[in-house]
């Protein structure tokens, strides 16, 4: 049993740099996986981010566009399982939750949630106050059975932002109070995520003497065993001596490079061993059941290897992955627990993937089915109909083996592929229609929506093979005239550029002037006899005292006598819009005497004085 | 003092937008010939000159040689409150620690006032010398605009090449490569459709497409821009403002650094 937490920054961009979900996902091998900051908005969830094969997902978005805060934040959490119903995997949630506070519904098409009650613990908070702290998308909790996991963005406040302070205090004491009512319970927690505090000095880059008494960080101590709480620090538990183990470092300045950083990713464990009949001495979830713990460094941007790209002021830079590293642990000795299915938090259910939102071969499949019912004569009674929307499920499963039966008819699926933004209402009706020749035809539907899975995943891959070979249908697609308008001028240039180039002119020449080195005495010139070769040079020689003049008004750095980079002052205040100087380099351990030196000169520019 | 009634507002409107992503705050220089400016970008690679000669002002006053340091970020936020139709005029005391814009409805109903305050900014004018181009480009600006955005996607240099077959815009990138050719065309209907090549010797050099594309801010300026190339100088990309002066953008040529050798 793996578990993994991992700050993606961004759950398009990761996903778009795996090219697939499943492909990120598979890349941890685990079991549960928690996302934080997906920065995705709840209308943005689609299949292709919230739905991989084998795979269940929870996830919450933020749900305020207070400060212009939308695509902000937001969590997830990813659990492989072999089946999605009648399961005894562990991995497969029991129940789930969005948010902290109970409040949050994510799926009221449920009906009965229509009046959410607040969490156990929660009581003496007022409602609003409570739903405020909950609309930022921080936290989906999964009961696993044995244990239930809390997956939690907290939120990151800087010292004199006294609202976002409170609003950090708040957050912290209701989870508290959750997990302590868990725990009374004789419930086991398992809190994930990147919580924005690192507890203590050594997970710190370079902490100052006051480190350790900021109060969220004492708040973290207090929750430690170690310190008359529940809680375990599974990594420090591990590794307690392990220095200068970090999983997020500042993508601003470079920080990765010399390893500046700070441990605010963590797996917390609370609770007692499923062991039974010995006396409790020595035993806790911890110590009999966690197996171990590590930092997946392999999945740090800045690679030792590439040295060469140096940060330059992050001039030119482009660091691919998250600004976090993901923390895993693994824990062993855990039996099944009893049969359940998938809760209705999952995101297959969501009305933004299951209701509106259709894949291809989903669309394709229905349009199929109503084909298939007009072969068979089967004839369509109105009364029918209703019972298209109440048994979606049931419908896509038959869909599946009916198209399995006959194999996909390539013109289908690239039709729908260009009518799938104004289908909707069509399909709407061809699901009808087809619902009724399941109910009528395929009395005896298998219930295993995992198996469905496997099927749908199959015909859209035999889709997309098909699709790829479509060239003999370019006709069809010419006659689609919006689409290609862009595509018809950007070609127009390409196909130009067949004409014949002269080979010894495209090569480039070698140029005499440099953007970064003031040194080009190196520079070779021709000795010409007519006055405009005489002109040229002379323009010649300005131009490289010009260009030297350019690069020596550019301070150099007091530590490495390098060109410092220009930065502007953004933060509100007399200085607001400045321009000033700084060494280029990536920050680091002021130790090392590689790192930014931390030099700082204002340009020169300022307003007139009065 | 300093007094310059431009009617044509838009213009310095369109001016301030096609330089105020690239330079910070800079010096105008105003003389008895005309308003004009030189700046470099942060980076200190590129440089800006602009010029609007006098005849272009309606009213052109400046008693002597006057440097107003100015951001131009501010100054673009106020000339924005300037309607597109509106009469600017720039008032400056001598020695003054502000800039005053007026604007004027075109029907004179209403009469705005913006104050900005001035900078201290040290810079050396850098006294840009003639030379003569190995080949000169002339091209519809939106047409070179369009060039540069779409490069822009692909790769992060354009390679620009004009031989006697005509100028040649390439470019390279992880997802693959890319080339646009233009053939000198001036049989055209508008004459500022025309693409014409003045080749005296072939070149070709590579260019940073950040730079390229921050030049061409300029486009609304005007609808033909020319590019003038020599291998050992840095290029001019040229727009003109109106008949009364232009806007050039000068960049260093990058040398080809060896390839990546990705792990």
């Amino acid at each position: 049993m793996k578990l993994v937490t991992y700050n993606v920054n961004g759950l398009r961009q990761r996903v778009s740099q795996f090219d697939l979900l499943l492909k990120l996902l598979d890349s941890f091998d685990a079991d549960i996986i928690c996302f934080q900051e997906t920065k995705l908005r709840r209308q943005e969830l689609t299949a292709d981010l919230a739905i991989a094969d084998g795979y269940e997902s929870f996830f919450s978005c933020t749900r305020t566009c207070e400060k212009g805060r939308t695509g902000y934040s937001g969590v997830a959490t990813f659990c492989r399982v072999k089946s999605a119903s009648s399961s005894c995997e562990i991995a497969l949630p029991v129940a789930a939750e969005e948010g902290l506070t109970g409040l949050v519904n994510s799926n009221s098409r449920n009906g009965k949630n229509e009046t959410s009650t607040v969490a156990e613990g929660l009581e003496e908070y007022e409602k609003e106050e409570l739903l405020r702290i909950d609309q930022e998308g921080r936290c989906v909790i999964t009961d696993h059975g044995h244990f239930v996991v809390f997956n939690v963005y907290g939120p990151r406040a800087v010292a004199d932002d006294t609202e976002r302070i409170e609003f950090k205090h708040k957050f912290y004491d209701i989870l508290e109070r959750r997990w302590e009512c868990l725990l009374r319970r004789g419930r086991r927690v398992v809190v994930v995520g990147d919580l924005n505090i690192a507890p203590f000095a050594m997970d710190r880059c370079e902490a100052g003497p006051d480190f350790e008494k900021n109060e969220f960080r004492k708040w973290f101590r207090s929750l430690l065993v170690e310190r008359g709480g529940s809680f375990s620090d599974v990594f420090r538990s591990k590794h307690p001596e392990r220095k200068d183990a970090f999983t997020c470092w500042s993508s601003s300045t470079g920080a990765e490079q010399f390893n500046y950083g700070s441990r605010i990713d963590h797996i917390l464990v609370a609770g007692s061993c499923l062991h039974q009949n010995e006396d409790k001495q020595g035993h806790s979830f911890l110590a009999c059941h966690v197996n171990e713990c590590d930092i997946l460094t392999e999945y740090k941007r800045f690679k030792n290897e590439n040295m060469t790209t140096r940060w330059k002021g992050g001039l030119g830079t482009k660091l691919k992955g998250s600004d976090h590293v993901p923390v895993f642990t693994s824990f062993d000795d855990l039996p099944d627990i009893p049969e359940h299915n998938t809760p209705p938090l999952a995101s297959r259910y969501l009305p933004m993937i299951y209701g509106f939102q259709q894949t291809l071969v989903s669309v394709f499949m229905k349009r199929r089915a109503n084909e298939e019912a007009k072969a068979i004569e089967v004839s369509c009674s109105s009364s029918m109909q209703s019972n298209a929307t109440s048994s979606c499920g049931d419908i896509s499963t038959g869909l599946l083996r009916n198209c399995a039966l006959t194999g996909i008819s390539p013109e289908k699926s690239c039709s729908f592929e260009r009518e799938s933004t104004c289908s909707v209402t069509e399909v709407d009706t061809v699901a009808s229609r087809g619902s009724t020749v399941v109910n009528l035809s395929d009395r005896i539907y298998v219930s295993s929506v995992r198996a469905e899975n496997t099927s749908r995943d199959g015909n859209r891959k035999k889709a997309r093979k098909i699709q790829s070979s479509q060239l003999s249908l370019k006709s069809f697609f010419t006659t689609n005239s919006k689409v290609n308008i862009g595509g018809d001028t950007s070609s127009s240039y390409v196909s130009s550029s067949q004409s014949s180039q002269d080979e010894s002119i495209s090569e480039p020449n070698v140029s005499c002037k440099e953007d970064n080195e003031p040194t080009i005495s190196t520079q070779e010139q021709d000795q010409g006899g007519s006055s405009a070769k005489q002109k040229n040079n002379s323009a010649l020689m300005e131009w490289q005292r010009i260009q030297n003049l350019m690069q020596s008004s550019i301070p150099l750095c007091k530590g490495h006598k390098e060109a410092c980079v220009s930065r502007v002052v953004k933060k509100p205040g007399p200085t607001f819009g400045r321009r000033f100087y700084v060494c280029s380099r990536a920050e680091g351990p002021s130790s090392n005497p590689e790192a930014n030196c931390g030099y700082f000169k204002w340009a020169s520019s300022k307003f007139r004085d009065k | 003092m300093l007094e310059l009634r431009l009617v044509q507002g838009s213009l310095l409107k369109k001016v301030l937008e096609s330089i105020k992503d690239l330079v910070n705050d800079a010096n105008f220089d105003c003389s008895s010939t005309g308003f004009s400016l030189q700046a470099m970008d942060s980076s200190h690679v590129a440089l800006v000159s602009l010029l609007l000669r006098s005849e272009g002002f309606e009213h052109y006053r400046c008693d002597r040689n006057l440097s107003m340091g100015m951001n131009l970020g501010n100054m673009s936020k106020m000339l924005r409150c300037a309607g597109n139709d509106d009469i600017i005029t720039i008032k400056a005391d001598d020695g003054g620690d502000t800039v005053t814009f007026m604007f004027e409805s075109p029907t004179q109903d209403k009469i705005a006032d913006f104050e900005m305050k001035l900078m201290d900014i040290d810079s050396e004018h850098l006294g840009i010398p003639d030379a003569e181009y190995h080949s000169i480009v002339r091209m519809p600006s939106n047409e070179f605009s369009r060039i540069c955005k779409d490069l822009s996607t692909i790769g992060d240099t354009v390679v620009i090449s004009v031989t006697k077959e005509g100028v040649k815009f390439s470019t390279a990138g992880d997802i693959g490569t890319a080339n646009i050719v233009l053939r000198q065309n001036t049989t055209v209907d508008k004459p500022e459709d025309a693409i014409v090549i003045e080749m005296n010797e072939p070149v070709s050099l590579s260019f940073a497409l950040r730079y390229m594309n921050s030049f061409t801010k300029a486009t609304p300026l005007s609808d033909t821009v020319t590019i003038s190339l020599s291998s050992e100088l840095p290029v001019v990309v040229e727009y003109k403002v109106a008949e009364m002066g232009y806007i050039r953008y000068y960049l260093a040529p990058k040398i080809e650094e060896e390839k990546d050798t990705k792990p």
